[in-house]
């Protein structure tokens, strides 16, 4: 497996020079960039990755560009570095999702520590989004019929009541049900709710 | 072309002005002729039968208050217009020309004699709204009607006209004229200035006033004056149209006085001339005499009691008006001022009394015992000692400064000026205060002080927390870098060219730290702010003259538009400063310029009542609109070899002075850079 990335945003050379050898070092894989315009315009990889990423920059800021990805589907964490530990800058960041905020200089410790734990929420939330993804995939495959079934299920109705309610026969809601569980890859009723609770932020139920 | 238009247009004017006058002109001409004629109507009227006695004369009343109305230098036309009129009236009646030409004398000479002594004596339009007026105006139409008199006999007497004596003729013509004057010269002066406007913008509820005094008066005065007395005793009736009289008086003033005094006057003599009512029970030279003594009495007492009461009036709408204004500025100021009865220590507020120290309504201090409780402790013997010692000494004022408890218990810091008024003997019996809260000017005051502690440094405020930063990206790279080398060693695997490499970079930025370092300890020397009124063109002169060596060096020529403006409360050193790193900027910004067209252009002027703004334009490369709202953070440079903190201080200083500054580029070349500052605040108020 190749190793974790990390983005390293910052417009001081220097700076982010020091920053790219210790992680470098540390076993990461990193890319740098000198600011947030140049980091959106360069392609980015699919596997686990976090960012650090200077708060105060010319053009766009790291609160700016944390704005930006925000609307993006499965943005890497941010991880922000302050030359000035500003308080509302800080907590107006950690509001908006940042994972943490450090304060230069950084120290080793400081910075892989909170490097390693971003990687491991990234990955966590990767797995999350592909199990998500690999659930609406499946649900995709369900007739209308059928997803009105599996709602019914889901909120708990018997066969009897669903078939009155779709105005069918207890046979027909079984045989529908036998399908939903087929076509959702599950083997139980409480796997199924469990599934189904996932499609949920999607609202197709 | 201009020059024609002016020229047409002051004809028109002279043109229209002049019609305007020969429209006055002839309307004083129609009006002075047919009022005399019909005061001669008048006149005849209302003769006493059998023996024609004349017991009221208007056409000298209506002479006269024609010359008060008219200015000095159109009493020609008035003569002029009332001659024909007394011709036309009096040769009707048979009279030998010569009597009546001598009479147009002697009634000349009346009017013109009542008109200049009113006019003497009364420095205003006689309006019947003062005691003095009507006083005036009394003594004028005496001493008109008494010395024009003895003329009017005099010729009487030589030319032979009538069987009379010449104390009788002196007497008649005396009261007729007097009675003429009282009633009509009042009504005239008085109705004309009484616009269409006025009687329509009145409410109906006095219309209904109107009518039914009206309607009261005239029935009134038929049943007393016009009637056949129906039992004894009637005499005392004369009282009854008085009550109407007085109504008019205190109702409508001057205006209802007067109208009501002339319909009452008419059906009076009307009355006695027909031998009815109280004062037609006598021969008819008896009855004339009795009514002019009544009606010259009557009306000169009716005018004192309508102008009194109007002064009156006057007087109180001028005293709400000054209470309005008061209140408005107590409402403006929002000074708290209160009366202290030093009998009593009773305190009572004009206006909100203290709300603005939280006590709102009718919360504030009654007595003034408890207004001191309010006063901070350590203060409360000091503002105790300013009051005794001005009361003491006999002075009428006092000031003094003390902190007052708000209702939220915090203190408002008070500036109390206060007069003292004494009785006759000079004892204190009061004390007025008023209280101005001194709190934010105090605090703005208190935060000058600050800045005036403060070093050039902390005079910019905001900029240590960038130096702090800009220092901090060395540092921070340099950690991480050792952070780098120590991972390096411990690895095991050693790559010298890669250590040298971190080395060479550790070093690179240890030297930027202090070269930062070094910056700022120049920036640092200490120096007091020291605040003071000037005028900004001063400066500005001043620090041209500074700048003159190195503008001429560099080739820039200087364009300077220095406009009247008020004086400014800041720091000289400071707004020198400013100035100074705009010009320099400016001509930075010109180095690429060609030389010929390197100018600066340095405006001062007055942008809001209480702000001046100075602005300096260079014909430079201009902002990259980018950068435009960066180039005042520290440390932001362009330049070469600038530190990027020229601009930053000047907007450290500006702000510090509670002003703006900002840059734009300009239409054509270059950018413009202004600064705004705020008018000295004392001056301000004067304004």
């Amino acid at each position: 497996m190749s190793p974790e990335l990390v983005y390293v945003i910052d417009d001081d050379g220097a700076v982010r020079n020091a920053l790219s050898r210790v992680l470098r070092y540390a076993g990461f894989d990193v890319r740098a960039y000198a600011s947030a315009v140049e980091f959106l315009a360069a392609e980015r990889e699919d596997r686990p990755a976090c960012i650090v990423l200077d708060v105060g920059m010319p053009g766009m800021s790291g609160v700016e560009l944390q704005a930006t990805m925000a609307h993006m589907m499965s943005a890497p964490p941010i991880i922000f570095l302050t030359g000035r530990g500003s308080v509302d800058t800080s907590v107006r960041a950690m509001k908006a999702g940042a994972v943490d905020f450090l304060t230069k200089p950084v120290k080793r410790e400081t910075l892989l520590a909170a490097v390693t734990s971003a990687l491991a929420r990234d990955a966590t939330s990767r797995a999350r989004n592909e199990e998500t993804r690999a659930v609406r995939a499946r649900f995709v495959r369900l007739t209308p019929r059928e997803r009105e079934v599996l709602a019914e299920v889901v909120r708990g109705r018997l066969n009897k009541q669903i078939a009155d309610d779709l105005g069918t026969s207890v046979r027909t809601v079984k045989a529908h049900r036998a399908q939903v569980m087929a076509k959702m890859e599950v083997g139980s009723l409480a796997v199924l709710v469990n599934v189904a609770t996932k499609l949920d932020d999607g609202g197709s139920i | 072309m201009n020059a024609l238009r002016f020229a047409g247009a002051a004809a028109l004017f002279r043109y229209t002005a002049r019609r305007r006058r020969a429209t006055y002109v002839a309307a004083i001409c129609f009006l002075v002729f047919s009022g005399y004629y019909l005061g001669t109507r008048v006149g005849l009227a209302l003769t006493f039968l059998p023996n024609p006695i004349s017991v009221l004369w208007p056409p000298n009343a209506i002479l006269f208050a024609a010359l008060l109305v008219v200015p000095r230098r159109l009493w020609w036309v008035v003569v002029a217009a009332a001659l024909p009129a007394h011709l036309l009236a009096e040769l009707e009646g048979g009279v030998p020309l010569s009597m009546v030409l001598c009479w147009f004398v002697s009634n000349v000479a009346e009017a013109a004699i009542g008109a200049l002594v009113v006019e003497s004596l009364v420095r205003r339009r006689l309006a019947f709204d003062r005691l003095l007026d009507v006083s005036a105006f009394v003594f004028a139409a005496f001493a008109a009607a008494f010395l024009s008199s003895f003329l009017d006999s005099a010729f009487v007497a030589v030319i032979g006209w009538g069987e009379s004596g010449y104390w009788d003729t002196w007497r008649t013509r005396l009261l007729s004229n007097i009675t003429a004057s009282v009633i009509f010269v009042p009504l005239i002066m008085v109705w004309r200035t009484i616009g269409l406007d006025r009687l329509q913008s009145m409410r109906r509820i006095r219309w209904i006033e109107i009518a039914t005094l009206a309607v009261g008066l005239l029935a009134v005065t038929l049943v007393v004056f016009d009637a056949q007395p129906t039992m004894k005793g009637a005499q005392a009736l004369i009282y009854l149209p008085l009550a109407f009289l007085l109504w008019a008086a205190l109702r409508f003033g001057p205006t209802g006085a007067t109208a009501s005094f002339a319909v009452v006057s008419v059906l009076v003599i009307w009355g006695a001339g027909h031998s009815l009512g109280p004062l037609g029970m006598r021969r008819p030279a008896e009855n004339a005499f009795s009514v002019q003594l009544f009606l010259i009495f009557l009306g000169a007492l009716l005018l004192c009691l309508a102008a009194a009461l109007e002064e009156r009036r006057d007087a109180e709408r001028s005293l709400r008006a000054s209470d309005r204004r008061f209140q408005l500025v107590l409402q403006a100021t929002r000074d708290a001022v209160y009366e202290q009865e030093l009998m009593t220590d009773a305190v009572s507020w004009s206006g909100n009394g203290l709300a603005h120290q939280g006590y709102a309504g009718g919360v504030s201090p009654r007595t003034f015992a408890s207004l001191l409780d309010l006063f901070h402790p350590q203060d409360k013997a000091r503002a105790m000692r300013a009051r005794t010692a001005a009361t003491n000494c006999g002075h009428a004022l006092w000031d003094c400064e003390f902190r007052l408890r708000r209702s939220d218990g915090s203190y408002a810091h008070i500036h109390e000026q206060g007069l003292i008024v004494r009785d006759d003997a000079g004892r204190a019996i009061q004390m007025i205060g008023a209280l101005t809260d001194i709190t934010e000017r105090r605090d703005a005051d208190e935060l000058n002080q600050r800045l005036a502690h403060a070093s050039r440094l902390t005079a910019m405020g905001e900029l240590t927390a960038s130096i702090a930063h800009e220092i901090n990206q060395p540092m921070s790279a340099i950690l991480s870098n050792v952070d780098a080398a120590e991972m390096l060693l411990d690895a095991g695997d050693l790559d010298r060219r890669e250590l040298r490499q971190i080395l060479s970079d550790i070093r690179e930025d240890d030297l930027r730290a202090s070269e930062i370092i070094q910056h700022i300890r120049g920036l640092a020397n200490k120096r007091q702010v020291n605040a003071e009124r000037f005028d900004v063109n001063d400066l500005v002169r001043i620090v041209l003259r500074l700048v003159a060596p190195t503008v001429k060096q560099r080739g820039v020529t200087l364009d300077v538009e220095l406009n009247r403006v008020p004086l400014i409360h800041a720091d000289r050193i400071h707004v020198q400063q400013v100035l100074l790193n705009l010009l320099f900027n400016a001509m930075d910004a010109m180095s690429s310029t060609p030389e010929h067209d390197r100018s600066i252009r340095i405006v001062t002027s007055s942008v809001q009542p209480h702000t001046i703004e100075v602005a300096v334009s260079d014909r430079g490369h201009g902002i990259p609109a980018e950068h435009l709202d960066r180039i005042f953070d520290s440390f932001f440079t362009t330049k070469r070899n600038g530190m990027g903190l020229g601009l930053s201080i000047a907007r450290s200083l500006v702000e510090a002075h509670g002003g703006r500054i900002w840059a734009e580029n300009n239409a054509d070349a270059g950018a413009t850079f202004r600064f705004t500052l705020r008018v000295d605040a004392r001056k301000a108020r004067d304004v």
